[in-house]
């Protein structure tokens, strides 16, 4: 049977994107953000990981607003990667795992969650930005996309996501393959990009809410989304993505790993969990 | 489009975040289909080249004609353009990400980065 072994969570933004396509690690201003994903790494290969499934958005990179899928999971053998404005990166090609992928989806939907299925799929931030501070290239990972609508209102609540995570785990746990699974979600923390309070962070409240997330996320689940984003600017709206990592994890989680840093526009976050024993 | 607006100048910008809803989406769906065409790099090309042509061509109306040669990124949040596609167009005016969301501010990129170096310098070399 498969095995879930925790979950990350992470922002994912632009700077994540210039800071590696221009290679800046040996800058002082980088270097911390980038060791701050040293750990993940080092965690992914411990425990051998075979896939991860990110539960992420697109930046209408992919999907327009002729149709914007509230919830799309990819079941595609491999994925493109998405041109943000300067041509495809220059990353590995992220490959599917399509028996596991298309499990995962008739699980889901069965499982009430009515999803969007694409046969392909251009990756953009949303997955690739954190990535290759985590993975060696060529990935040493299968990928699975699961996209979350975030950006057009109303967009899925925090108890949505909490309960697509604690979906996503119980079809991993009962998929018959032997592979090791770890939920990654994306986004956040705070961050403010649309009006006048362009650039606005809250540091304060991003470690409150890792606090929080860590130990009673359950305090947080009937909060309407605009809490978020009132506490944290507008688009840590991203914010429910994290909670269908922590739906996949039990009540009691162990931290391994925590760090914030302070990006020009983002409160930069990454963090690994493992059941409590 | 929506009558609410008769030219750029109606498009109020009262000070803090926006929130994009369907009715955003649908007042900007063609400034924003404009934007999403600039995706292919075949497209970037035509419209540095000339973007009156490319608009033109692309059939926008008017009034968001005259949104795009007034380049004035907070009116076009208000009015419903996505950030995640404003800066497809602002890059073809040689803006980065910084530039045009300096300008919502009412600041040049220079003075937020200036301001915010030093903040974040001082933080990260304490966090972990």
């Amino acid at each position: 049977m498969a095995n879930f072994v925790g979950g990350i969570c992470t922002s994912h933004n632009g700077a994540l994107m210039h800071g590696w396509d221009y290679q800046l690690r040996e800058d002082p201003i980088w270097t911390p953000l980038f060791e701050s994903y040293d750990p993940v790494r080092q965690w992914i290969k411990d425990k051998k990981v075979d896939v991860l499934f990110f539960v992420f958005n697109d930046h209408v990179s992919n999907f327009f607003f002729d149709c914007y899928p509230t919830f799309a999971i990819g079941i595609a053998e491999q994925y493109e990667h998405a041109d943000e404005g300067s041509g495809p990166r220059d990353l590995a090609i992220p490959y599917g795992d399509v028996p596991f992928s298309r499990y995962m989806a008739d699980y889901l939907i069965r499982d009430e969650f009515d999803l969007a299925v694409c046969q392909e799929m251009k990756l953009d931030h949303g997955i690739m930005g954190p990535t290759p501070y985590m993975l060696d290239q060529p990935w040493p990972v299968k990928f699975v996309p699961f996209c979350v609508n975030v950006i057009q209102h109303p967009i899925p609540s925090v108890k949505r996501c909490w309960k697509l995570g604690k979906s996503i785990r119980k079809a991993i746990e009962a998929y018959p393959e032997d592979i090791n699974v770890a939920v990654v979600g994306t986004g956040g923390l705070s961050h403010e990009l649309q009006g006048t309070n362009f650039g606005r962070i809250e540091l304060d409240w991003d470690n409150e809410f890792m606090d929080k997330f860590e130990v009673e996320p359950e305090s947080m689940l009937d909060w309407d989304v605009k809490e978020f984003m009132d506490r944290g600017g507008s688009e840590s709206a991203e914010t429910v993505m994290w909670f269908a990592m922590r739906g996949a994890m039990n009540k009691k989680v162990r931290r391994i790993h925590r760090n914030l840093y302070r990006g020009m526009l983002t409160g930069m976050a990454v963090l690994v969990f493992e059941d409590a024993e | 489009m929506s009558d609410k607006w008769k030219k750029v100048e109606d498009i109020k910008t009262p000070p803090g975040p926006v929130t994009f809803t369907m009715e955003h989406s649908q007042n900007g769906y063609r400034m924003n289909a404009i934007c999403y065409s600039l995706k292919k790099e075949e497209n970037r090309v035509k419209f540095r080249e000339d973007y009156e042509k490319y608009m033109a061509e692309f059939g926008l109306s008017e009034f968001e004609k005259e949104l795009v040669r007034s380049r004035d990124w907070l009116k076009m949040i208000h009015y419903g353009v996505s950030p995640y596609l404003i800066g497809k167009m602002a890059q073809c005016f040689d803006l980065s990400f910084m530039d045009w969301g300096a300008f919502m501010r009412g600041e040049q990129a220079k003075e937020f980065m200036e301001r915010n170096i030093p903040l974040l310098k001082n933080y990260n070399k304490d966090s972990k």
